[in-house]
């Protein structure tokens, strides 16, 4: 395009924004970046389901995979089109130059996130957050008067709103990945917390075979103060069947996880609902389980949840970001795989899961599939490293079955396999963590575990 | 030479390969943007972010290091002229003398950049222009509306060149604001990046400045600052 024409263009195009615009939206600074996401007017706003909202923690949402590219006007689901509830503490608060109300929220470990409130005037008429964004710019001009410095409030609210990933630019309070609430739906400031627990269960839903084993954890959080043991029970369990926690219960405060171990035993093959039930305090909480058993047949079965890392990041204990679906290394099957390291700068990663191997089995098998590429040239030395290994439910290190490193590079997946009957009647950790040294990347990606059982 | 020695060369030249593959994964803590850089010389933008500006007030100078982002390796310098006193042939010359200034430190005069990895930079031979007018707002125009307006005259086009860096110059009697700065008191020049529909846009903005000769060597000082630095994660 020459100049001419470009000027042409650009005279036209300012002209017909500001013909077409609303006044008021002309009269405001409002943002650029990801607008049309960041305030409902973008492709994906009707993805977004405003019927119903789901809690969460700062530490989970700063866990997220933040996606590459960043859409510019679509959402990432789930997590842009679901609408979160947070409890945290508002830390300090500014009135942005594109009008936003921007917020530092922050857990008790420190760890923070930004919420940011638009200025109704900046939100599109068709958005279908406008009411509950101008609700909540309301709610917070009652009690606050931002101003163009960071104001400290230090108080708790609890932050309702949809997720969205911003560019990283330094933003005071941003999370690693970017994940911010934007826009806040709504806001209480110091939310009226009896004492009181949630619990979940993760996965929720099993496959297992008939006359074999397998586990769900059960955890618990607290809120508003409560200190009290919580003691676990399930119920909806097939005769036959049978289901043991380990820990029975979840010691005072109450806040921490357990291990449900269920054995199907002779019970009949089908799809069972399971409540897992929390009892403390005072209070009752349960949390539905499916449960399905299959025929069996005589033969092994697989004991691991989430294997393939297909339900996300659940299930596993991973570093952030380790599992992810990012194209740049492909999984072995699926989309979801564990990508640890791959940084080329000092860094570590690692996976676990827990899991029982009940005295009733005779095997048991570990197997994965590895992929490494690296930056490295050396044919000689080790400078990053992956190690697995089985620990027992404390942590400690009971075997060390490999370490693979730069030097182990390959092109496609190679299958591991590992004989761990000798920890037949444990509960185990598997355990891998990959260390990266300061130059040079190497990625150790992993996928479609399998630990089976005779 | 020892595997350190090697690699802290390589660092200097190789710098894009690194951190683009860091940046395909999601980063296990959030990078240093700006942080502990020299002192009077980073504010916040409109949204929030940190922006790099050429100080008013003269700063006690610190030898940049690298933090890890990208550079501006191969730079295509491309002028825009953005405001209404542009049409005034008076400032025809203005545009002139400032391109020339513009021209004649690109090529070998550049190659000081060299050990940040980013090789002399060309200077596109045909500027851009909007001359739409006036700021939405009062006499001074924000960060967010030259971003806008940088939408709007590339958006349209085919992907954006990562190379290409923009370089703002304002009209004559048109001010500046950043954040809650300004240029009349805070800043010479200062640059930012905005992720279009089309790409990334690195660009620098140069309010015009009554001295010639301050007015050019805010406009070089803050073009070697977008190329080394282009994300605020580069060298500061």
């Amino acid at each position: 395009m020459n100049v001419s024409v470009r000027r042409v263009v650009s005279a036209f195009a300012f002209l017909l924004i500001a013909s077409l615009a609303p006044p008021d939206l002309l009269a405001q600074s409002c943002g650029v970046e990801r607008w049309s996401v960041k305030t409902g007017t973008d492709a994906d706003v009707g993805k977004v389901n405003l019927s119903s909202s789901t809690s969460n923690t700062i530490v989970t949402m700063r866990g997220w995979p933040a996606p590459n590219p960043i859409p510019a006007n679509n959402r990432v689901s789930p997590y842009e089109t679901t609408v979160w509830v947070l409890n945290a503490t508002l830390v300090e608060y500014k009135l942005e130059s594109d009008s936003d109300y921007h917020l530092v929220l922050s857990d008790a470990s420190g760890n923070t996130l930004i919420a940011e409130i638009p200025l109704p005037a900046c939100v599109g008429s068709s958005s279908p957050f406008l009411s509950k964004i101008t609700s909540a710019r309301n709610t917070f001009n009652s009690r606050y008067t931002p101003t163009g410095s960071f104001q400290t409030a230090n108080i708790p609210v609890q932050i309702t709103g949809v997720g969205m990933f911003d560019f990283l630019h330094g933003q005071t309070g941003v999370a690693p990945n970017g994940i911010e609430i934007h826009p806040v739906l709504s806001i209480v400031f110091n939310p009226t917390t009896s004492p009181d627990f949630s619990l979940s269960v993760s996965p929720s839903a099993l496959t297992i075979a008939s006359g074999s084993n397998g586990s769900a954890t059960v955890s618990t959080t607290v809120s508003g103060g409560f200190n009290s043991a919580v003691a676990l029970s399930v119920s909806g369990l097939p005769a036959g069947a049978s289901g043991t926690f380990s820990p029975t219960s979840i010691a005072a405060p109450g806040s921490g996880s357990s291990t449900l171990n269920i054995s199907t035993g002779t019970a009949a093959a089908g799809t069972y609902n399971l409540t897992i039930t929390g009892t403390g305090g005072g209070k009752t909480h349960t949390a539905p389980l499916t449960l399905t058993i299959g025929s069996g047949g005589g033969g092994g079965s697989q004991i691991l949840a989430n294997p393939g890392f297909e339900s996300g990041n659940t299930s596993w204990t991973a570093s952030s970001g380790v599992i992810n679906t990012s194209s740049s290394e492909p999984a072995h099957g699926g989309s979801w795989k564990a990508w640890l390291d791959g940084y080329g700068t000092t860094h570590t990663d690692s996976i676990l899961q827990q899991v029982a191997i009940f005295s009733s089995h005779t095997t048991a098998t570990l197997t994965f599939w590895l992929h490494i590429d690296t930056a490295e040239t050396t044919t000689t030395t080790q400078y990053d490293k992956l190690t697995v290994q089985v620990r027992n439910s404390s942590g400690t290190v009971l075997k060390t079955l490999a370490t693979y490193s730069n030097l182990d590079h390959n092109t496609g997946y190679a299958q591991k396999t590992f004989d761990l009957s000798a920890y037949i009647g444990q509960t185990i950790q598997i355990y891998l963590v990959g260390t990266e040294d300061s130059q040079k990347q190497t990625s150790f990606v992993v996928d479609d575990f399998a630990l089976n059982v005779q | 030479m020892s595997r350190a020695f090697i690699l802290a060369t390589l660092a200097l030249t190789l710098t894009g390969g690194a951190a683009s593959r860091a940046a395909e994964k999601p980063q296990a803590s959030a990078p240093a943007v700006l942080e502990h850089a020299p002192r009077g010389t980073v504010v916040f933008d409109d949204d929030g972010g940190r922006a790099q500006i050429v100080p008013r007030r003269a700063v006690p100078s610190q030898e940049a290091k690298y933090h890890g982002g990208p550079v501006v390796s191969q730079p295509t310098v491309q002028a825009v002229f953005l405001g209404s006193g542009w049409r005034k042939q008076e400032n025809r010359q203005k545009e002139a003398a400032v391109m020339s200034a513009l021209r004649s430190q690109g090529g070998p005069a550049a190659k000081s950049l060299s050990p940040y990895g980013v090789k002399p930079w060309e200077l596109s031979g045909q500027p851009l222009e909007d001359l739409t007018g006036d700021p939405l707002r009062g006499t001074s125009i924000s960060d967010l509306e030259i971003q806008t307006r940088l939408d709007g005259l590339l958006g349209g086009a085919d992907p954006l060149d990562a190379n290409t860096v923009y370089v703002v110059f304002l009209a004559p009697g048109l001010g500046s604001t950043l954040g809650p700065r300004a240029t009349e008191k805070d800043y010479l020049a200062y640059h930012n990046h905005v992720h279009a529909a089309a790409g990334v846009i690195h660009y620098a903005v140069v309010p015009y400045d009554g001295d010639p000769a301050r007015w050019a060597a805010a406009a070089r000082q803050s073009l070697r600052l977008t190329l080394i630095n282009p994300e605020g994660n580069g060298w500061y």
